[in-house]
């Protein structure tokens, strides 16, 4: 089973980070993430050292009207910090589109994975999916997306998909609750709490890869 | 001039020397340093065969002879015999290299007299060579001194230094660096000697070190081991260091680990006829403090060179704030140039020889009597891959000399000691030695002739073994590591 194997070489963990990037991102909640985002990759770069291919398969955007690919289905030591940044310049919350690129990122890091001559996709992670919003989605609905996303076939798991809501609104946090694999994997954050949350993913998927993992480091840390 | 003053000093003399002599010798020196740390071997010439060539003999050597000697790397025949035991190969040495360098760079600097020349190298070879500390200070101060005016007049005469990029002073020197241990960040570890063998002796003591990538199923992408051994007043010193896998430059900290602990325990050993477990400890905070500078300068360097050889797969970025953060920790990343240390020395005394080693992290060291009994003297839990401490530059590791494991050594006439990386442990529970011995067959070590390249020969067939029992099931992860050695064996009071 797929979802409790650490990643290795053989059978790596696709990671997929989308980063609310609109306007109410502004600021130091902004700063905040770029920090947050590039230390996780710094983190996940160490560990795939002395891999002869890579342990981990990054994804990586922000998105407000429209979505800004910054990494596609990268080896950690290919991605580039200097891409990393958000400063809440990207207009409104689109989660509706920041789903469909998962799930089209999703699908190309498999595609990689699986070129692999011994990849065993049975053996590894399930693919994560990390959502990190402020706000109200002003796309369209997230179900119809969401699903899909959650859908992707993965052989021996799932798409793991944890939404992490930075001050949301109850109604905002139901949204996040719809839209991941399991309602206990959307948690609403402070905004002071940005970089433990980035720490906590980066943590589980360094030590077993379990999307719940990230809530129990998450609290854990708190 | 030159050969008159010759006669007369045999020391360098900012006020009677000119200052281009001098500048050529920073040059030179610099080379030679960049040389012995990326060949991992020393000046092959000691100064007073140097000396004896030269002059005493006037056997002064033309310019032809020189440039001869600089382009074949053969020495002319009445040089045969200056080269310190065991430099069999000075085509491609730091000697006929530094030889090199300085007939392309003396006329730089309006030296074109090949006595001249060679007396600047015979000073290089003081300086490396030399027991006396203040010698050595006083040529590392002048050559310090005119280092600058040299490369201002390389740069403007378009003769840039052929081997590597020009090294400026550390920007903050950290304290007590020894001397003779400036650290060289340029080294790239590409070819190195313990990846080829090496052999070497030291009075009755005979040592073969070698390290290796291991087997090649394990697909390690590098050899993140690295051992030297060198010898120093008549004693063996010796190191290993195993590069900590998550950490960044983990292959170039394990040269430079053991290169620099190595090197700085055997200036420990000339400098003082201590020897008890605190020469070890001393020579380790030495180190530790030319890993210190290194990475300093590293840093301070970071824009102007490509160190590729450290950042490897990390990517130059996300490298340079790891080394920022090894130096002054704010986040939790895997350190940098971090790696495990075990290294020590032996002193013959009379029949039998003695000494310590020294432990910062895993590895084994094991005692084997002349019946092949084995005793062991380090030991470690082979199922344990993640190293509890570590050396290698920074404050954390400062911190760690104090988990420093210090055990004493006796070798008897017959006796050998083994000293291994944790590869050698992996996949089997029995000692390195006893393992070996299945592997390799019981008279492995006497079987093992007394040159470089049979230092390699145990890994090699070792790593062999291990592909096979992997490939046919029988033990799926033997010796699944990189691999190095140190072999030691009292052979009995024979020089």
């Amino acid at each position: 089973m797929g979802f409790q194997n650490k990643a290795n070489a053989l059978h790596p963990q696709i990671i997929i980070f989308v980063v609310d990037d609109s306007g109410s991102m502004q600021g130091q909640k902004s700063k905040t993430a770029t920090e947050a985002a590039q230390d996780s990759v710094i983190t996940l770069q160490s560990h795939n050292l002395q891999s002869h291919r890579f342990r981990f398969l990054l994804s990586i955007a922000k998105f407000g009207d429209g979505v800004t690919p910054l990494e596609i289905a990268k080896k950690p030591g290919d991605v580039n910090l200097q891409n990393l940044v958000f400063d809440g310049s990207s207009g409104q919350t689109n989660i509706a589109a920041s789903l469909q690129w998962a799930k089209q990122a999703v699908e190309e890091s498999l595609q990689v994975c699986r070129a692999l001559p011994d990849y065993d996709e049975a053996q590894s992670p399930n693919p994560l999916v990390v959502l990190i919003t402020d706000g109200e989605n002003t796309g369209g609905d997230v179900g119809a997306p969401a699903q899909a996303l959650r859908s992707v076939s993965f052989t021996g798991g799932q798409v793991d998909v944890v939404v992490c809501g930075v001050g949301l609104e109850p109604k905002d946090l139901a949204t996040a609750q719809k839209i991941a694999s399991d309602p206990a994997l959307a948690a609403n954050i402070r905004s002071d709490e940005i970089a433990k949350f980035f720490a906590a993913v980066t943590i589980t998927v360094i030590k077993e890869g379990n999307a719940a993992g990230v809530i129990d480091q998450l609290a854990q840390m708190r | 001039m030159a050969t008159e003053i010759w006669r007369e000093r045999l020391q360098l003399d900012e006020h009677l020397d000119s200052p281009d002599t001098l500048m050529l010798f920073s040059v030179l020196l610099e080379t030679a340093r960049k040389l012995e740390v990326r060949l991992a071997r020393r000046f092959e010439v000691k100064p007073a065969p140097l000396l004896h060539w030269l002059h005493l003999r006037h056997c002064h050597p033309t310019a032809d002879d020189l440039r001869q000697c600089a382009v074949s790397g053969q020495l002319p025949e009445r040089l045969q015999g200056i080269m310190v035991q065991g430099s069999v190969d000075p085509v491609n040495g730091v000697f006929v290299a530094t030889l090199r360098v300085a007939l392309q760079h003396a006329p730089a600097f309006g030296i074109t007299d090949p006595v001249a020349i060679g007396r600047v190298l015979a000073f290089v070879s003081q300086t490396e060579w030399t027991e006396e500390a203040d010698i050595r200070a006083h040529n590392y101060g002048l050559a310090d001194r005119y280092a600058a005016s040299a490369q201002k007049i390389l740069q403007r005469k378009s003769l840039s230094p052929s081997i590597a990029p020009a090294t400026p002073a550390p920007v903050s020197p950290a304290p007590q660096p020894p001397r003779a241990l400036r650290p060289r960040p340029e080294q790239p570890y590409a070819d190195r000697i313990d990846e080829r063998g090496d052999f070497l002796r030291a009075g009755s003591l005979q040592a073969w070190f070698a390290s290796s990538r291991g087997p090649a199923y394990t697909r390690k992408p590098d050899n993140q081991d690295a051992a030297y051994a060198t010898q120093s007043s008549g004693s063996l010193v010796f190191a290993i260091a195993d590069g900590v896998s998550t950490s960044t430059g983990a292959r170039y900290g394990a040269a430079a680990t053991a290169f620099y602990f190595t090197e700085c325990l055997a200036d420990c050993l000339k400098s003082s006829a201590e020897r008890s477990p605190d020469v070890l400890l001393k020579a380790a905070r030495m180190a530790h403090t030319v890993l210190d500078s290194l990475l300093e300068t590293l840093l301070a360097q970071w824009t102007e060179h490509d160190f590729s050889e450290v950042y490897a797969d990390m990517g130059r970025d996300s490298a340079a704030r790891i080394l920022e953060n090894t130096r002054a920790p704010k986040r939790d990343w895997p350190p940098a140039l971090a790696s495990t240390l075990i290294g020590g020395y032996l002193a013959p005394a009379g029949a039998s020889a003695s000494g310590h080693v020294l432990r910062i992290g895993d590895g084994v060291v094991e005692k084997l009597d002349p019946f092949d009994r084995c005793d062991s003297v380090l030991g470690m839990d082979s199922t344990v891959t993640e190293v509890s401490t570590y050396f290698g530059p920074g404050p954390i590791a400062a911190g760690n000399l104090s988990a420093a494991q210090v055990v004493s050594i006796t070798l008897d006439p017959g006796e050998w000691l083994l000293v291994s990386s944790d590869g050698l442990t992996r996949g089997h529970s029995n000692s390195v030695s006893d393992q070996l011995s299945a592997r390799l067959g019981r008279d492995f070590l006497r079987q093992l002739p007394p040159t470089n390249g049979a230092a390699l020969s145990p890994l090699e067939r070792a790593a062999a073994a291990a592909d096979q029992a992997h490939a046919s099931g029988t033990a799926l992860d033997l010796f699944g590591d990189n691999l190095s050695l140190v072999l030691v064996t009292n052979a009995g009071g024979a020089a």
